[in-house]
């Protein structure tokens, strides 16, 4: 009979703890969204570097799918003015961190009349699973490190010299995080090529559509 | 007199029976987060708050609770709890969320609170159980404040590194010099440096009890 009860009283406390938390998730949610959508946009700003001026990011992102920024959907967001595109912010995304997967986000210049590569504004880690006190001086508000990609473009360093130094490139390893370092260079270096060849088709597309590259390979 | 029992309440957890000195609980995360002084001090205050909340909580139901299903009952209320906060915080104080947000799921597995539960709260009125959990809560926040500064200090050469952009103190922020002891920054400096402080304690613990004896026999201080 006993035991009954405590079942009873358990279930009863199951069922409080489910209601209780299904109000407060309820009533959190549209507060939370808020919150990552301001995130957002303090994001957007932070990786534009000296384009943020620009008209604000064009609303809709579009959605495109290549392995070279990674698995699954990006977002791809284009600011500019007077409909002209001249700033782009991809989700990139690589597999190859110490602990696996690590998500960036790239803001980056894309190839005028008088600039024949993209060029990268800025770069920030937005989740990683990398080792405390090593790799996560890839993040900006630990390191500096990840601002060297600021400027430089598939020209300048050479393609070729996208490396760690110690793979005889142009950038600096973190410190104790060769791993990581090599990982975030290399995507880098992936996205800027994969804007230099699809640019026009990315600023001419439709806000919102989604695209698909495949590799050329 | 019963706010004797409560000052001991307190007392006890930051001294006689330390989480993480004499307890040896709550390890995970205390090991895991310690790595600079910033993260310490927001899982300690994190962990603080989660303490307060489930021992107030499940000392107010604990004649609801059947003593049978008492552990997951306790864990079903924790788990709702800290849930509860992470939401709450999220949504309405987004930055305190940016500083303790990770934090605050890791303290579910944190076994000091389900130990603080049945070990204390279930067991006693409701001040005497919030009494505890603030001397527990505390007792963790300054071992973890003080196991984050050393390995940041030996380990990256600052201290408080961070405090600008996640508690808006850009004043604590301390540069000491260039050296890195990289050991101290990965895990087993963690547990070499807590080591070193159990022992200190106990070493501590040991001439007090001689020193307030007064026995002749001193050969085993």
């Amino acid at each position: 009979m006993i035991r009954w009860r405590a079942a009873f009283r358990l279930g009863l406390l199951c069922l409080l703890a489910v209601l209780g938390l299904s109000l407060i998730a309820e009533f959190s949610a549209p507060g939370i969204a808020a919150q990552q959508d301001a995130q957002r946009r303090a994001m957007l700003a932070s990786v534009l570097g000296d384009a943020r001026q620009l008209d604000d990011p064009v609303s809709a992102p579009l959605q495109v799918q290549s392995t070279d920024l990674g698995s699954g959907i990006k977002q791809v967001w284009r600011a500019g003015r007077a409909q002209h595109i001249e700033a782009l912010v991809l989700e990139a995304s690589t597999e190859d961190g110490y602990n696996g997967r690590i998500d960036v986000l790239i803001g980056l210049r894309l190839p005028d009349a008088t600039r024949p590569h993209s060029e990268v504004l800025a770069v920030r880690v937005i989740a990683h699973h990398e080792t405390p006190g090593l790799g996560d001086g890839i993040e900006r508000e630990r390191s500096p490190w990840i601002d060297q990609f600021v400027g430089k473009s598939l020209r300048a360093p050479a393609s070729a010299q996208w490396a760690v130094e110690r793979d005889g490139g142009a950038f600096d390893t973190l410190a104790g995080a060769t791993i990581s370092s090599r990982a975030l260079i290399e995507l880098t270096a992936r996205v800027l090529r994969f804007v230099d060849q699809h640019a026009d088709d990315l600023r001419d597309a439709e806000g919102g559509s989604r695209r698909e590259y495949v590799d050329a390979e | 007199m019963p706010n004797e029992t409560l000052t001991q309440d307190v007392r006890s957890g930051l001294w006689q029976n330390n989480v993480g000195l004499v307890q040896l609980l709550g390890l995970c995360p205390l090991l895991a987060v310690s790595t600079n002084a910033v993260n310490a001090l927001a899982l300690g205050l994190a962990s603080l708050l989660a303490l307060l909340a489930t021992s107030t909580a499940i000392s107010t139901l604990r004649r609801f609770i059947a003593d049978e299903v008492r552990i997951p009952a306790f864990v079903t209320l924790i788990a709702a709890i800290v849930t509860s906060i992470e939401l709450a915080m999220h949504a309405w104080l987004p930055e305190l969320h940016r500083v303790l947000g990770i934090f605050l799921p890791l303290i579910v597995t944190n076994c000091a609170v389900l130990g603080r539960a049945e070990a204390k709260a279930a067991r006693v009125a409701v001040p005497r159980a919030a009494a505890d959990a603030l001397g527990m809560g505390l007792g963790f926040l300054w071992l973890l404040v003080l196991l984050g500064a050393l390995r940041e200090v030996l380990g990256q050469g600052t201290l408080f590194a961070g405090a600008g952009s996640l508690l808006g103190w850009p004043g604590l922020e301390m540069n000491l010099g260039q050296h890195r002891w990289l050991l101290m920054s990965l895990p087993p400096g963690a547990f070499f440096l807590l080591a070193l402080l159990v022992a200190m304690r106990q070493k501590w613990q040991a001439q007090q009890r001689t020193t307030t004896t007064m026995t002749a026999d001193t050969q085993h201080a």
